[in-house]
């Protein structure tokens, strides 16, 4: 008799739907440009890509820091890997953890809703890195980012099942720069929908500009920024975005900060 | 400030500012607009990045008791603004700046000429030194899905002799990397029973695009005590014929391309 294949439940769809750790491990070493051992993962959810990190090697070590405990707790925890339930805008235990590599992924810098708290947290994390170390965030825009809309893609979860995954673009104010998003999952088997998860994730974003996170980084203290494709080239390779025309009408971006 | 590259030829009939004026700027219902923002009894209005100065001349005609300072380091465009007694006309960097005034107006999208936000809180915090208590400050900014994309925009209009006037908006460049953009003016006039000439590029801008949030940051960074969003030059008129200005608090008014105004009190 076959085991019942579980429920996947939001967090489970979202590290399939959204998140790809391989690339963004490669993608932080291609950048990094040395031989980083410590990641910092901050606004780390799941903390997907620190566990990634930490199956390099066994020098491999990250400190994962959410306030949502229940996303952070969700995955075992492999070794050397160190979970913080903390605010990573205040925690001092955080300043504990020097790290070669600080990530802030699935672009949630847009936490930060004023640009007075994004300069002061870029302060602290600066504080928090080892020489030559870097700092990465991600951000999105262009024409569409400030529209209503969703994209939705089907993705294969394996034993007849797949996902619908919905990324709704649902409200934007261009008076503050905030924008609130949210994720949909809809779980189908055999063509019939079983799970519904309307609102499985709702942001509440500042939108911050490629140019706004340059200047606020360079004033936090670090010398140098460079935009980077989310998605690497290859093994070691991180060529930065310099042309317009390679970023298209709408795009999304890593942002790179060197001390 | 209005840039030119290469000097636009010059016609007997409508130059490049007078065909600005004409397809660009509302100078009567700005000034009106900025009066009564301030709603009190302001005199001085200070100008910066004023071009020919044409709110200048417009406040200065509203009342007897109006003065105003319009400041432009270009000459050219300066050298266009009539005289008036009650209007002096300064050619200087913005920021080196220092008659106290009650408003000051920098429209035309005058705040993108500043390209980094140094820049920007380098002039305001001048700004700010110049403002006497319970001035106002008022800038222009456009954003929304289309200000994210090149494309050209016409409309046609009538010149005070019937010319048909196509003017033509052309955002030539985008550049996210640093929120920079090239924006164009073009104009194609077509006198009464005469051949048509053609103003291409009568004005190019390199800008930084602020958005409403940066500016209104900035602002507030500076020393304004409070900012407030207007979308249209005045909310009503009153029975008096006074016209109202009332903030657009919901961003619901606002339309997804826009164009409002940014107003900073101390």
């Amino acid at each position: 008799m076959t085991q019942p294949i579980p429920d996947p439940d939001r967090y489970d769809l979202y590290e399939r739907c959204v998140q790809s750790p391989l690339d963004v491990v490669t993608l932080l070493n291609a950048i990094h440009a040395g031989a980083p051992l410590a990641l910092a993962e901050d606004f780390a959810g799941t903390n997907a890509v620190s566990r990634a990190w930490t199956a390099q090697s066994n020098h491999h070590t990250a400190v994962a820091a959410d306030t949502d405990n229940s996303a952070l707790l969700h995955a075992p925890a492999p070794a050397r890997l160190t979970r913080l339930i903390a605010d990573v805008t205040a925690d001092p235990r955080l300043a504990d953890h020097r790290a070669d590599v600080l990530f802030v992924g699935n672009f949630s810098i847009g936490y930060l809703h004023t640009r007075k708290d994004l300069v002061a947290y870029l302060g602290r994390s600066r504080a928090r890195l080892n020489p030559r170390a870097i700092l990465v965030l991600d951000t999105y825009g262009g024409s569409e980012a400030f529209g209503k809309g969703s994209v939705h893609r089907n993705i294969p979860l394996g034993g007849g099942r797949h996902v619908r995954y919905t990324f709704q673009r649902r409200a934007a104010d261009p008076l503050t720069g905030l924008v609130e998003n949210a994720v949909h999952f809809r779980v189908f088997a055999g063509g019939e929908a079983f799970l519904d998860l309307t609102d499985a994730f709702v942001y509440r974003w500042r939108l911050w500009s490629i140019a706004e996170l340059r200047e606020a980084l360079h004033e936090a203290g670090f010398t140098a920024s460079q935009v980077f494709a989310q998605v690497p080239a290859g093994p070691g390779q991180a060529v930065p975005v310099t042309a317009a025309a390679d970023l298209g009408d709408n795009w999304a971006v890593c942002i790179a900060g060197r001390i | 400030m209005i840039k030119n590259p290469k000097p636009a030829t010059v016609h007997a009939r409508l130059d490049r500012f007078a065909l600005y004026e004409l397809a660009v700027q509302q100078p009567r219902q700005s000034a009106r607009f900025l009066a009564a923002l301030h709603g009190r009894r302001p005199v001085t209005l200070g100008e910066d990045f004023c071009g020919a100065a044409a709110i200048s001349r417009e406040w200065v005609a509203l009342s007897p008791r109006h003065r105003a300072i319009a400041v432009d380091r270009d000459p050219e465009p300066l050298a266009h603004a009539s005289s008036h007694p009650r209007l002096r006309l300064v050619c200087k960097d913005v920021t080196v700046v220092r008659d106290k005034i009650d408003i000051l107006a920098a429209f035309n999208f005058a705040a993108c000429e500043l390209l980094t936000r140094s820049a920007l809180l380098k002039y305001l915090r001048n700004l700010r030194r110049r403002l006497t208590p319970r001035a106002i400050a008022a800038f222009d900014l456009y954003g929304g899905p289309t200000a994210c994309m090149t494309g050209r925009q016409t409309r046609i209009l009538r010149g005070p002799v019937g010319e048909r006037i196509e003017y033509t908006w052309d955002q030539q460049r985008i550049e996210p990397f640093r929120s920079c953009v090239r924006n164009a003016i073009h104009f194609k006039v077509t006198p009464p029973r005469r051949k048509p000439y053609i103003v291409r590029n009568a004005f190019v801008y390199d800008w930084r695009l602020w958005s409403v949030a940066e500016l209104r940051e900035a602002m507030l960074d500076a020393g304004f005590k409070s900012t407030e969003v207007h979308d249209r030059l005045g909310a009503a008129l009153d029975q008096t014929g006074r016209l109202h200005a009332r903030p657009a608090n919901d961003s619901a008014n606002v339309d997804e391309d826009f164009m409002v105004y940014v107003v900073g009190r101390i």
